[in-house]
C-alpha cells in the first residue's frame, strides 16, 4: 500500500500532506502488525480482555466513521452536481443554444 | 408570462407527455416541461407540443426538476403556478379550479378521490404518510403525497423546498404548515395507467423516517 500512496503521489493525485498522512497510516500498522504487543499498555488501561477485542471494536469505529466521512461527502456532491445541472438548465431555459425548442 | 405557468416534471414519459401537454393546452398556455435527464423521447415528444422544455443533464429527481420549474416560472413573472404529473394521472380539466382557489388561498392541495384503480397498496401507502404528517406537524391537509398542487408566487417563495426526490410534496406541506399559509384541497380524479411508476413502498418508508428526522432535529 506504501508503494501505491508512493505512486499515486509521484501522479500528483495526492498532494504531499496527504501522502505524509496516508504514509504514517501504513508505517503504524505495519509497526502493530510486527510488534501487536506495542499496544498493550492501551490495551490493558481499556480493560479489553484480548488483542482482538480492541481490533474489533477499534474496527467497528473506523468503519463508523469512514461511513459517516462517505455519507456527507456523497451528500455534498449530490448537492453540487444538483446545483450545477438546475443553474445549467435555467441558463438553457433563457439562452438557448439552439432553437430545437 | 404574467398569469400562470403549468409546470410539469417528467421522466422517462414519451409516451403520455404529447397527449397529457394536448389536454393542458386547451387551459392554460404557460406550460412548462421539465425534462429531468430521460433516456426515452420525452424532449422531442414535449418540443412537438410547442411547450417550453427546461432539460436537466442528469435525473435529480422530482423535487428537483419541479423547483427548476419554478423558479423559471418565478423569472417569468408568474404569479400563480400549478404543479401537475406528466404520466396523465391528473385531468387538466381541474386546472382552473385549482387557478380560482388560488385568488383566495396561497396553496391549494389536491387530493386524490382513491379510485378502484388506485393499487390498494397506494391507497394503504398514501393514509399511513398523511397520517404521520397530521401527527407529527398537525398541518390539515387529505393526500401528502398527491403532486397536483398550486400556489401563488409568493407562497412558492416561502416553501422553496431542498428535497430532490419524492419527499417534495411532504416538504411543500410541512413548510406550509410552518408558515402558516392559507392552504385549501381540492378533490381531484385520478387515472392510473402505470403501476411501476411513481412512489414506490422504499419511496414511503424514506419519507417516514424523514418526517420523523425532520421532527426530531429540525
Amino acid at each position: 500500500m506504501m508503494y501505491f500512496t508512493f505512486l499515486r503521489f509521484k501522479r500528483k493525485e495526492l498532494s504531499k500532506n496527504e501522502a505524509l498522512f496516508w504514509f504514517v497510516g501504513w508505517l503504524a500498522l505495519l509497526f502493530i502488525a510486527i510488534k501487536p504487543s506495542a499496544l498493550d499498555f492501551f490495551i490493558g488501561s481499556l480493560h479489553f480482555y484480548r488483542r482482538l477485542d480492541f481490533f474489533v471494536v477499534l474496527g467497528f469505529f473506523v468503519l463508523l466513521g469512514l461511513g459517516f466521512f462517505n455519507y456527507s461527502t456523497v451528500k455534498k456532491l449530490e448537492r453540487k452536481i444538483e446545483k450545477y445541472v438546475r443553474e445549467d438548465a435555467l441558463q438553457e431555459a433563457e439562452h438557448p443554444k439552439n432553437k430545437s425548442n | 408570462m404574467a398569469g400562470e405557468a403549468i409546470v410539469i416534471p417528467a421522466y422517462n414519459e414519451g409516451k403520455t407527455i404529447f397527449e397529457v401537454l394536448q389536454k393542458t393546452k386547451q387551459f392554460s398556455k404557460n406550460i412548462i416541461v421539465v425534462d429531468d435527464g430521460s433516456q426515452d423521447n420525452t424532449v422531442s415528444e414535449a418540443a412537438r407540443a410547442e411547450v417550453k422544455v427546461i432539460k436537466h443533464k442528469v435525473n435529480l429527481g422530482k423535487g428537483a426538476a419541479l423547483k427548476t420549474g419554478c423558479e423559471y416560472a418565478l423569472q417569468q413573472g408568474a404569479s400563480k403556478i400549478i404543479a401537475m404529473d406528466a404520466d396523465g394521472q391528473h385531468d387538466p380539466q381541474e386546472i382552473p379550479v385549482f387557478l380560482a382557489a388560488l385568488d383566495q388561498y396561497e396553496i391549494a392541495f389536491g387530493s386524490r378521490k382513491a379510485p378502484k384503480s388506485m393499487p390498494a397498496i397506494l391507497k394503504f401507502g398514501n393514509k399511513v404518510l398523511t397520517k404521520t404528517l397530521q401527527i407529527l406537524y398537525g398541518v390539515r391537509v387529505e393526500d401528502s403525497q398527491c403532486g397536483y398542487r398550486g400556489f401563488t408566487a409568493e407562497a412558492y417563495r416561502k416553501i422553496r423546498w431542498e428535497a430532490t426526490d419524492y419527499y417534495v410534496e411532504t416538504e411543500m406541506a410541512i413548510k406550509a404548515g410552518k408558515k402558516k399559509l392559507k392552504h385549501t384541497t381540492i378533490p381531484i380524479e385520478t387515472i392510473y395507467a402505470d403501476k411501476y411508476k411513481g412512489t414506490t413502498v422504499i419511496d414511503g418508508v424514506a419519507i417516514v423516517i424523514k418526517m420523523i428526522g425532520w421532527k426530531l432535529w429540525r
